[in-house]
């Protein structure tokens, strides 16, 4: 499998703080990696850095691009995105003053010459992520469901390798999730590469091949979700020390 | 619906006003009073493009003024450059300058922006003083008066001077709503939203405030230019003072920061309010048109930040609530 | 370069460095605590030196002592601004905060040119012409009284952030006004406070320039703009860097004035400005926010 973007010992500290300690990880061509681990392990940090929101200290950012794999550690957001890495942000950020279309319009100039072409692109992209009958809607009168589309598929609409979603799942009810979970499939099955990371583990182990988990900024597990919720670390990390699965005898 | 066809309307219906309107009344202070509200307007515009559009409040643009008031006036003065080119000229040094300040001052958040075009003007400022031998110093250039020269914009009546402002003026708002609807008006509108979000979908916040400067400083600069052939006469304290900055940021604030006729209708209403109280005053009490601006924008702020013109819905502008707006200049988060 | 010339040109740039010290750290307090840059703070540095006169006729000579009647009032003054204009437009975005106290300034100004003219009035007493002379070198009392008022006043209110309850609570609210608020805080008070203290400070900095600067409308107008390059120098919402810096830029501006020429002493600010935004925008101690 060639790998869409990969770190090579990647570092950020914020006074003094380790946020990510010598990251070594790989996203794959086409497929949804989970990103999972406790509070403050890292995990925004780790969007934040690689969508150029934070410089890195030190460390390699690679991505594949037409020219082969290009490092991509430090650049600014706007030519982070123009490399093809769309993100999306714990809080979601909307323009809220504008309506769906035009949130999606921007999005969507990215890689359009013109504002009719970039409108009629964005409808197409609103169309696709369910949100047609919202077009002409404020951003700020949007329920939350809608809100949430609305991120993935400005996201989408800049024409994306690479889509890096920070727990966009947060505060939906079920039936939204599973719908939430339909569109998140059917962006990947567009052939877009897609870093998930969430806290509803249920979420993650439906939707990913493949899961890393990270603790205090360095990778504590690498696999299927399965053998992932079934490591000690991770459950270690996660229940705090001294916790130990069932049957087995104290060490 | 008829609100609406109504409102599209209205421009039209005031260029035709104004074009119409020297005929029946073509007194010369009243043509005065017009080209200046024109020649207000027309900077409120080019300041709007900045301070509106891109959030980033100048009260510095003075120093573009007087950058292409000195530029035209000195071409003239030394090569007998007519205003025509020398304007040009003048815009294209103060989009230098721009490009200056704009450079350092876009890479970072917060009030940097502002506090530096108010230095940089102060540096325009005491250099025209300085430079006497180029600039003529405290004592300024003048354009003397040598008859009806249209190419020099020279005119016995004040008539000509009318058109050209209005000619400007309508210039520059075609050129604003064109602006608005453009890609950078878009990106504009999404950096005031919240600048994190639309650097994330790929938008160079830092080149397109840095775009919008130039726009800016090169109508200004052109208003500069006009200016100085029509007073005839320009020196560093009148064109360069931050009392004039500060009065070309009013202008738009109490119209309309971010809207299109914002400045239309702030500069009609200041330029009035300053004859008026003139008029009553006299200058001996200078300072009083200065005090009633200050407690407008006051009273703006506190109670209208979109400005008077929201009391009309015209020249609605897509996105953002202009500077009611959290995101302007916000502080660095990090 | 003649040393004894450069030596007082030095000493002249310290003593007016210390007022703009002062000036300066009543502007940065405002900054740093409510995350507002103070737009008016001249034109109430100008108020100081209005009130200072204005008492100084009903009691003539040294005007010093005026102090313990100036700073209570202008702490009220500025406090009741707050109260009655800025509280009402707090978190709403810093677009705002400038063309409000723009306005105040502009009214202000204008105010005083309506009430007093555009005469250039000043006070009258022994200090005005008063000198120390030690050794090679003459030092105005004038500003020498200055210097050490202002610095004494930087220290207290360095103690009070410090050391006091109030003054803690004050930092807090600079830091994160959230944050402070869950701790309790009555962020709201604390803005008032800050503010009412920033603008006693530029009434005390006009109350100890009146006896050596004419006061007249736009005196604050210089001063203003040369805080506002003091504070980004040492650092915006930094005290001790508000300190060093107003008393590099009196340097500054002392040996430019004796060196190249009078008329652009004040430029060498403006250019030190410029250049601190290429290289070093959060000040040479640098401070994003908070004191």
């Amino acid at each position: 499998m060639t790998s869409i973007l990969e770190t090579r010992s990647l570092n950020k500290s914020f006074g003094g703080v380790h946020a990510l300690a010598d990251l070594d990880i790989k996203i794959y061509q086409g497929e949804i990696l989970g990103l999972i681990g406790p509070n403050g392990s890292g995990k925004s940090t780790f969007v934040n850095v690689i969508s150029g929101f934070h410089k890195p200290d030190n460390g390699e950012i690679s991505l594949l691009t037409d020219t082969g794999m290009k490092n991509i550690g430090g650049k600014i957001p706007a030519d982070v995105a123009s490399y093809g890495i769309a993100r999306t942000f714990q809080s979601s950020k909307p323009f809220l003053n504008m309506t769906v279309l035009e949130n999606v319009t921007i999005a969507a100039m990215l890689r359009e010459s013109t504002v009719p072409r970039s409108k009629a692109k964005a409808a197409e992209m609103i169309e696709f992520a369910g949100l047609g009958s919202f077009k002409n809607t404020l951003a700020k009168s949007l329920p939350i469901e809608q809100r949430k589309r609305l991120d993935l598929c400005r996201g989408l609409a800049i024409d994306p390798k690479l889509l890096l979603l920070d727990e966009v799942m947060a505060g939906l009810n079920p039936r939204e999730m599973e719908s939430g979970m339909e569109l998140i499939s059917k962006i990947n099955q567009r052939g877009i590469a897609i870093l998930f990371i969430e806290h509803i583990v249920k979420a993650v182990v439906a939707l990913c091949s493949r899961v890393i988990v990270l603790n205090q900024g360095s990778l504590l597990a690498e696999g299927t979700p399965k053998e992932v919720m079934n490591d000690d670390h991770v459950i270690e990390a996660y229940l705090g020390e001294g916790f130990q699965k069932r049957g087995e005898p104290n060490a | 619906m008829k609100n609406l066809n109504i409102s599209k309307a209205l421009p039209g219906i005031f260029l035709v006003i104004a074009l119409i309107f020297p005929i029946f009344i073509h007194h010369d202070y009243v043509m005065h009073i017009s080209w200046m509200i024109f020649l207000f307007a027309a900077m409120g515009v080019g300041w709007n493009l900045i301070g509106g559009y891109a959030g980033q409040l100048s009260l510095g643009h003075a120093a573009f003024f007087a950058v292409g008031a000195y530029t035209s006036a000195l071409l003239y003065a030394n090569f007998h450059l007519t205003p025509l080119i020398g304007g040009l000229a003048g815009g294209i040094v103060a989009m230098v300058f721009a490009l200056l300040i704009g450079y350092p001052c876009f890479r970072l958040r917060g009030p940097f922006f502002t506090l530096s075009t108010i230095a940089f003007a102060e540096i325009v400022r005491i250099l025209l003083l300085h430079f006497t031998g180029f600039t003529g110093g405290a004592l300024g250039v003048t354009i003397p008066f040598t008859g009806e020269r249209p190419l020099y914009l020279q005119f016995y009546s004040q008539v000509p001077y009318y058109y050209i402002a209005l000619a400007i003026l309508a210039a520059v708002l075609v050129f604003a709503f064109l602006f608005e609807r453009s890609k950078t008006g878009y990106y504009l509108a999404a950096i005031r939203e919240d600048q994190d979000a639309a650097e994330s979908l790929g938008v160079k916040s830092y080149r397109v405030k840095l775009i919008s400067l130039l726009c800016s400083a090169f109508i200004v600069a052109l208003c500069g230019a006009f200016f100085a052939f029509v007073s005839g006469y320009i020196d560093p304290d009148g064109v360069c003072s931050i009392d004039f900055s500060t009065e070309i940021a009013v202008i738009v604030i109490i119209g309309g920061i971010g809207k299109l006729w914002g400045p239309v209708l702030g500069a009609a209403l200041i330029i009035f309010l300053t004859e008026a109280t003139n008029a009553y005053l006299g200058s001996l009490k200078g300072g009083a048109g200065m005090l009633l601006y200050g407690i407008l924008l006051v009273v703006v702020v506190l109670t209208k930040p979109e400005g008077i013109i929201s009391f009309f819905n015209i020249g609605k502008s897509k996105g953002g609530e202009s500077i009611d707006d959290k995101h302007i200049g916000n502080a660095v988060t990090e | 370069m003649d040393g004894t010339s450069f030596m007082q040109s030095i000493i002249n740039g310290l003593m007016i460095g210390g007022v703009y010290a002062l000036f300066a750290v009543g502007l940065t307090i405002i900054f740093g605590v409510m995350d507002i840059v103070n737009f008016a703070h001249g034109e109430f540095l100008m108020l100081g030196m209005y009130l200072t006169w204005a008492l100084s006729r009903f009691f003539p000579g040294v005007p010093y002592w005026l102090i313990i009647i100036v700073a209570p009032i202008m702490y009220v003054i500025g406090y009741f601004v707050y109260k009655l204009s800025v509280a009402k437009i707090i978190g709403k975005g810093h677009g705002l905060y400038i063309l409000l106290t723009l306005g105040i300034g502009v009214i202000l100004q204008n105010g005083a040119l309506l009430l007093f003219s555009s005469d250039y009035r000043s006070i009258n007493s022994v200090i005005k012409s008063a000198a120390i002379n030690y050794g090679h070198f003459t030092i105005p009392t004038g500003r020498l009284i200055a210097f050490i008022m202002a610095i004494v006043c930087v220290i207290i209110l360095n103690f009070f952030l410090n050391r006091t309850n109030l003054g803690r609570a004050m930092r807090a609210t600079g830091e994160k006004s959230e944050v402070a608020k869950l701790l309790g805080i009555n962020t709201e008070k604390t803005f008032a406070i800050a503010f009412g203290l920033g603008i006693m400070l530029a009434g005390i900095s006009g109350l100890l320039l009146s006896p050596i600067f004419y006061t007249y409308p736009r005196v604050g107008v210089l001063f203003q703009t040369t805080a506002f390059v003091v504070v980004v120098l040492g650092g915006m919402g930094n005290v001790v860097g508000a300190l060093i810096g107003g008393l590099i830029i009196g340097v500054m501006e002392a040996l430019t004035g004796a060196y190249i020429s009078l008329d652009l002493s004040i430029l060498s600010t403006f250019v030190i400005f410029l250049l601190l935004l290429f290289f070093r925008p959060y000040g040479l101690f640098g401070k994003a926010r908070g004191i």
